[in-house]
């Protein structure tokens, strides 16, 4: 297991590739996880949830950046940004993945008309949508509604 | 509710509104977006949204869907918020860089609103008393991208420290009696017994909160229930220990001040500082407000 530097130093090479320049706000480690936060400093004597907003998950392959995490980068994050259309995103809530030649390998973020929804995944040449799965329901109710209101 | 008839100026009024259905508000997350940019996004989807005369990033919403069901919302830019539970926030009035607790935290509204007034900065103590609840308040406060805020799980009551914070929430569990409009079950107010029980806790929660406050630091004490019991006897009762003194809190809405008396209870004339809403005032739920200093 590398040390909580040697992985805050992976978070940092993580974002950069991303293309986030500076990171807005610091890092801090716990629960297995790197969280984003502005707050000087944590209470003590009572347990703790969440500090800021978790960022990237430590996991036995490398780390992982969160759906949430890339959305609040927004941005920020200037590259490995896939765009998407309204379709290909559906087919991505309901759990299929696209063929999408000529993408990055890795995690990317999955954008829809510019803005950063969350984590996709791009392994040989499909994409996969990392989006928690509650949230993914949500995504798509509320593209159904406004399917519904589109004039 | 039969009991308020005395206190409740308007009583016909008030019992048409609470008939009503309720409009919705919505509060732009001024984190993530401009108020006029998330207007533009949602009429655009056919939503009507009219600004709040006294506060320019909510906005009465109305549409076809759920205003719930719509990509901004997902996205974080706004949150859905009913207007009166937007005022205690602004009788707290935090600001950037400040150490903030909101010691009965979940869902996150006011939360959420008080991480925009401190601009995301600061330490932002946002707590609640079981797993289940913070699930929703962590939910929200994701949802909204909120950076300096440290989400906590400990009985109010039994929160630690002492004097380390600049200003302190305490929008207190209550009988609801004020949500009436949304929940019919409150319409015929709640049990004596409940309420009473409700008032030892809020009592408890609230001399807590001036320990944890710095000396000459603010804490609001704010309900959704009209019972006297819950909130001017509240607030009273830490008044009578010495623990707080009354500040005058001027809300920028059509409102009633705290009660002097009710039924035997003697509250005295201090308690005008208070601030009670009624759902006829402004076309919103009722509540409680009480703007407290911890002493020098």
């Amino acid at each position: 297991m590398p040390s909580c530097a040697d992985l805050s130093e992976e978070v940092r090479r993580m974002l950069g590739e991303f293309g986030v320049e500076e990171i807005p706000g610091r890092l801090v480690f716990r629960h297995e996880a790197f969280w984003l936060t502005t707050a000087p400093e944590i209470p003590e004597k009572v347990r703790v949830h969440a500090v800021g907003v978790r960022l990237a998950r430590v996991q036995p392959h490398g780390l992982k950046p969160t759906s949430f995490g890339l959305m609040v980068l927004g941005e920020l994050v200037r590259k490995r940004r896939v765009e998407v259309s309204r379709e290909e995103l559906k087919e991505l809530l309901l759990g299929r993945a696209l063929r999408k030649p000529g993408l990055p390998e890795g995690y990317v973020a999955l954008c829809l008309d510019g803005e950063v929804l969350g984590c996709g995944e791009v392994r040989g040449e499909f994409l996969r949508c990392q989006i928690p799965l509650g949230r993914r329901q949500e995504l798509l109710v509320a593209l159904a509604h406004e399917n519904k209101l589109v004039l | 509710m039969e009991r308020y008839r005395e206190i409740i100026p308007e009583w016909e009024a008030f019992w048409e509104a609470i008939l009503r259905p309720l409009p919705t508000v919505i509060r732009t997350n001024t984190l993530r977006i401009d108020p006029s940019d998330l207007r533009r996004r949602l009429e655009r989807k056919g939503f009507d949204l009219r600004p709040l005369s006294w506060d320019e990033t909510c906005f009465e919403i109305r549409g076809e869907i759920p205003a719930g069901n719509t990509l901004e919302h997902w996205l974080g830019y706004y949150y859905i918020q009913e207007a009166t539970q937007l005022l205690p926030v602004k009788a707290l009035g935090p600001k950037p860089g400040e150490r903030v607790l909101d010691l009965c935290a979940a869902p996150g509204g006011k939360t959420t609103q008080i991480a925009q007034y401190m601009e995301d900065s600061g330490l932002l103590v946002a707590n609640d008393y079981s797993a289940k609840r913070i699930q929703a308040l962590l939910a929200n406060v994701y949802r909204l991208g909120i950076k300096c805020v440290v989400v906590t799980e400990c009985s109010g009551e039994k929160f630690p420290g002492e004097g380390e914070f600049d200003r302190v929430l305490v929008d207190a569990p209550c009988s609801g009696e004020g949500v009436a409009r949304r929940f019919p079950h409150l319409r015929k107010g709640a049990p004596l017994g409940t309420v009473l029980r409700l008032s030892d806790l809020q009592k408890k929660l609230l001399v807590r909160a001036l320990e944890l406050v710095k000396p000459g630091g603010i804490v609001v004490y704010s309900t959704c229930t009209l019972a006297p019991e819950e909130n001017e006897g509240v607030v009273k009762y830490v008044l009578d220990r010495g623990l707080a003194e009354l500040l005058p809190w001027e809300p920028p809405v059509p409102h009633a001040r705290g009660l002097v008396r009710f039924g035997e209870a003697e509250y005295g004339p201090e308690m005008q500082k208070t601030v009670r809403i009624y759902p006829h005032h402004f076309d919103s739920e009722g509540g409680f407000i009480a703007v407290l200093r911890r002493p020098l």
